[in-house]
């Protein structure tokens, strides 16, 4: 019986992953954002805490913690799906190779991106910056499904193509 | 074969504490010239058996050992104390019987010499006896024997109530004694001792005993299923060195005609007139049955402090040891070998006589079925198994039940059609060999699956080691066969299957160590079938395609990707159109969700103009728990094959609102990422590890996509 249990587990995993890919344990803690967000809901102050591997991968102390602080800085698009303002960064780590990961500030963009085909709606949140071989990520908005704050997660790859959560900012006010 | 028995503390520590504070005050205070019935404890007199016959009957039949000892009913006595009921019964002295006394009522067979018979822990004046103890309460009856053996049985054995020894105590069913340590009347130490690995001597058993410190006696109550406590090595082991204890066995040496070759302990063939209704004895109470035999009225003759004459029920002085009279004049012999067969039937239910029969005349078949039984949980699927192997015996009467891994054999023979030659060759493999083939028939649940797969294997194996692996057999074409209709059926059902074939052809690998004897003769045949179903051309080839590229290592890739052979797939490909696929609006890579949000972030930066040409745009794309239900449910066979992977989209040119773009999805198929899941659960099962493409076994090696295609967008 528990052989076969076993056996059970086994599919699900092989034929979710017959290509590359990983799973990363915000998926059982967050719920992607999929209705439009709005300045108000967005602007504010989050913080990153790495873990091990994340630190690692980002080249910064495991126990250093990131501020990001998004501003108002209102413009849209002459169709309305973007808006953004100025970002504030305590160390610049939205780079592959940080070689320099010390304060840093520019621009942010939202883009609510209507997927009707896949019934997937989704806020698609940019940050620009003008480091050489620089931004190699894209980020999610997501909510904590405990206390619906927000979260913006952070997605790169590794050489084979499999894609980790590589930055977890938290809102805090 | 004998395996340790694992020490069940909890088990013991329950059962100890029970049967050790009865026995210990029972022990202390027959120490003290027999209080059994001077004791301070309430002890009530009783004139009725107080242990009903048939509650001692069945407590016979439940443990096969106890007719190993033979009871000397007409010393038999009874009491209560402290609400239970307790019948204690001396035994009787093999050595003495088998001294040419044929007037004695207690015999053994008497067939072999005697000049080498020293039950040298059998005394006369203070024999071994059985404790049987019934919970008045319950009805739940224990039994117990017990022996004492002297540090001098001319000193300190009894007299003035002083006694120097060690009382040894086992309920004839576990492999543990416990042992009281008494110095003049005091107990100095209480432990329990464990058979350990067969001794080669006298001493040597003594060795071989594992004592255990009193801190470790609660955890020493391991009890030994069945038969298998006490036959295991029957006459060199434990039931060997446990009846010298306790004065039923006899030490002959290894050079004794009478010994079996290397075996020093020999229990005497046992008197069952005693035991079974084939008593023929003639005196009073004879014809009985069981202890009934040895006299009707021994519970009425003897009660604990009284005698009770048995005419006018007036109880008198009690008289130790008064003759019941009665008896059998006739011993009955029955050898420990049919003993094993008797077993063997019992727990089989074998009801044929061929199988009777074989189980008679062959105690190593009987024995290890024995050993079998005992070491396995018996589910009907192992007792149709055990019944399947005698009958197979029966007819195979050379095979060698006695070689490593017998068993094993037997049920692969039981599972596959194998034919003469194959059946031979498993006959010659190591066990390493054996148990990886039997794990591929026991591996799940799918019967015929493994069926095929596991004749299919032996087939190869027996042509390799035959020297005649230039043809494909039937077993490896049915699973050829097999493995074409599965995939048919989808790639979940052939990642399915394959998995299975890639994990066993490991195992046979590691067995036989020799790669590529497996990849030619298993894998590189079911790859060049499967070769043939597949389309190799880019523009016009569907996912079912690249997966089977993928796990068959299919063709020959010089482009990389990230280290990997990689296929290129660009422009208007069937891969990215969904043209010529099932579901052909959900396949498309181009349809893909994080395909089409990319295309929405490039328009929307477009349109504010935050994007130029030359720019780029990278979107990752995680594939979870969720988006794995939704692929099945939508048969999103893109998904599933390609599962999270990275989409980069290049501003190739920018004219007015129109721009052209180039998108490149660049992904990896290999083992680890395609069962990556079982870590997310926790369990770290069957991953299996990422290998090169050409590497090992040519199944599942990584594989790279590169695929390309450019798109105009307007905004």
């Amino acid at each position: 019986m528990r052989r076969h249990t076993i056996y059970n587990v086994i599919w699900i995993g092989l034929v979710v992953l017959l290509g590359s890919c990983g799973v990363s344990s915000y998926s059982d803690e967050t719920v992607e954002v999929s209705d439009s967000l709005s300045y108000q809901g967005l602007t504010g102050t989050y913080v990153f805490k790495p873990t091990k591997i994340q630190a690692e991968r980002l080249q910064i102390p495991m126990d250093s913690a990131v501020t990001l602080k998004l501003e108002n800085k209102p413009f849209k698009n002459s169709k309305g799906t973007q808006f953004g303002g100025t970002y504030y960064i305590s160390k610049m780590i939205f780079i592959k190779s940080p070689n320099d990961n010390g304060f840093y500030s520019n621009g942010w963009s939202v883009i609510y991106s209507k997927d009707t085909l896949n019934n997937h709606n989704a806020n698609l949140i940019s940050f620009e910056q003008e480091i050489k071989n620089g931004n190699d990520m894209s980020f999610e908005i997501h909510r904590n499904k405990k206390d619906n704050s927000l979260r913006i997660l952070g997605f790169t790859s590794d050489p084979k193509y499999e894609v980790i959560n590589i930055v977890d900012f938290k809102k805090i006010k | 074969m004998r395996k340790k028995q694992t020490i069940k503390k909890s088990f013991l520590y329950r059962r100890s504490i029970t049967s050790c504070t009865i026995l210990l005050c029972l022990f202390l205070t027959q120490c003290k010239k027999d209080p059994f019935y001077k004791s301070q404890k309430k002890v009530e007199n009783v004139q009725q058996p107080i242990i009903k016959e048939e509650a001692i009957k069945k407590w016979f039949g439940e443990k096969p050992l106890a007719k190993l000892v033979s009871l000397d009913w007409s010393k038999a006595k009874q009491g209560v104390v402290n609400g239970k009921n307790v019948v204690r019964v001396p035994l009787l002295n093999f050595a003495n019987t088998n001294k040419g006394n044929a007037n004695k009522k207690v015999l053994s067979s008497g067939k072999n010499s005697t000049n080498d018979i020293v039950n040298s822990n059998y005394y006369p004046s203070h024999a071994p006896e059985m404790f049987f103890i019934q919970n008045n309460n319950t009805g739940k009856l224990r039994a117990y024997l017990l022996n004492f053996v002297p540090i001098n049985k001319s000193n300190e054995f009894g007299e003035n109530g002083t006694w120097s020894g060690k009382l040894y105590e086992w309920n004839l069913s576990g492999d543990t004694v416990h042992v009281q340590d008494i110095l003049q009347s005091k107990l100095k130490e209480r432990y329990a001792v464990k058979i350990g690995d067969a001794p080669d001597d006298n001493n040597g058993i003594v060795k071989a005993v594992e004592r255990i410190s009193s801190n470790q006696m609660v955890g020493t109550g391991t009890k030994v299923s069945g038969i298998f406590g006490w036959l295991v090595d029957v006459l060199g082991d434990f039931v060997g060195w446990i009846g010298h204890l306790f004065g039923l066995s006899d030490y002959v040496p290894s050079t004794s005609p009478n010994a079996p070759p290397g075996m020093q302990w020999r229990l005497k063939d046992i008197n069952w007139a005693w035991f079974t209704d084939n008593d023929t004895g003639t005196g009073e109470g004879g014809g009985g049955s069981l202890y009934t035999g040895a006299g009707n009225r021994i519970y009425l003759d003897y009660i604990p402090g009284v005698k009770y004459d048995g005419t006018n029920g007036e109880p008198t002085t009690y008289d130790e040891y008064p003759s019941p009279g009665g008896g059998p004049s006739t011993p009955v012999t029955i050898s420990v070998n049919d003993m094993v067969a008797q077993y063997v039937m019992e727990k089989l239910v074998v009801t044929k006589p061929s199988v009777a029969q074989l189980l008679y005349n062959r105690f190593d078949i009987a024995r290890a079925i024995t050993d079998y039984i005992d070491s396995h949980s018996m589910t009907q699927e192992e007792i149709d198994f055990l019944n399947w192997v005698l009958d197979y015996l029966v007819i195979n009467t050379n095979f060698d039940i006695g070689q490593e891994g017998a068993f094993d054999k037997l049920y692969i023979f039981k599972n596959l059609s194998l034919n003469s030659n194959q059946t031979n060759y498993i006959n010659t493999i190591s066990l390493a060999e054996t148990n990886a083939i039997r794990e591929i028939i026991k591996q799940d649940e799918n019967i015929n699956e493994n069926k095929t797969m596991g004749e299919a294997f032996v087939e190869i194996l027996e042509q390799e080691a035959s020297n005649s692996p230039s043809t494909e057999g039937p077993k490896m074409t049915a699973l050829i066969n097999k493995i074409k209709s599965t995939i048919s059926l989808g790639v979940v059902e052939t990642a399915k299957l394959m998995r299975k074939v890639y994990l066993n052809a490991s195992n046979i690998k590691v067995v036989k160590n020799n790669t590529s004897t497996i990849n030619t003769l298993t894998i590189n045949p079911i790859r060049s079938a499967v070769s043939s179903m597949v389309n190799f051309d880019a523009q016009t080839m569907g996912w079912g395609d690249l997966f089977n590229i993928w796990l068959f290592e299919l063709g020959s890739y010089t482009n990389m990707v990230s280290g990997s052979p990689a296929i290129f797939i660009s422009g208007n490909t069937n891969i990215q159109s969904g043209n010529n696929m099932s579901n052909p609006q959900t396949n498309a890579l181009k349809n893909l969700t994080s395909v089409v949000s990319l295309r929405n972030t490039i328009k929307s930066k477009l349109n504010l103009g935050t994007l130029s040409t030359g720019n780029k745009e990278t979107l990752y794309y995680t594939y979870n728990v969720n988006e794995y239900y939704g692929s099945l449910t939508q048969q999103n066979i893109a998904k599933i094959f390609l599962g999270s992977f990275n989409t980069e989209a290049y501003v190739l040119n920018k004219s007015g609102n129109s721009a052209t773009i180039l998108f490149v999805v660049n992904n990896v198929s290999g083992w680890e990422s395609a069962t990556r899941f079982i870590k997310a659960e926790g369990g770290n099962i069957g991953i299996i590890d990422d290998k090169a493409r050409g590497a090992g076994l040519n199944l599942g090696g990584n594989f790279g996509q590169d695929i390309q295609w450019t798109e105009t967008i307007t905004w």
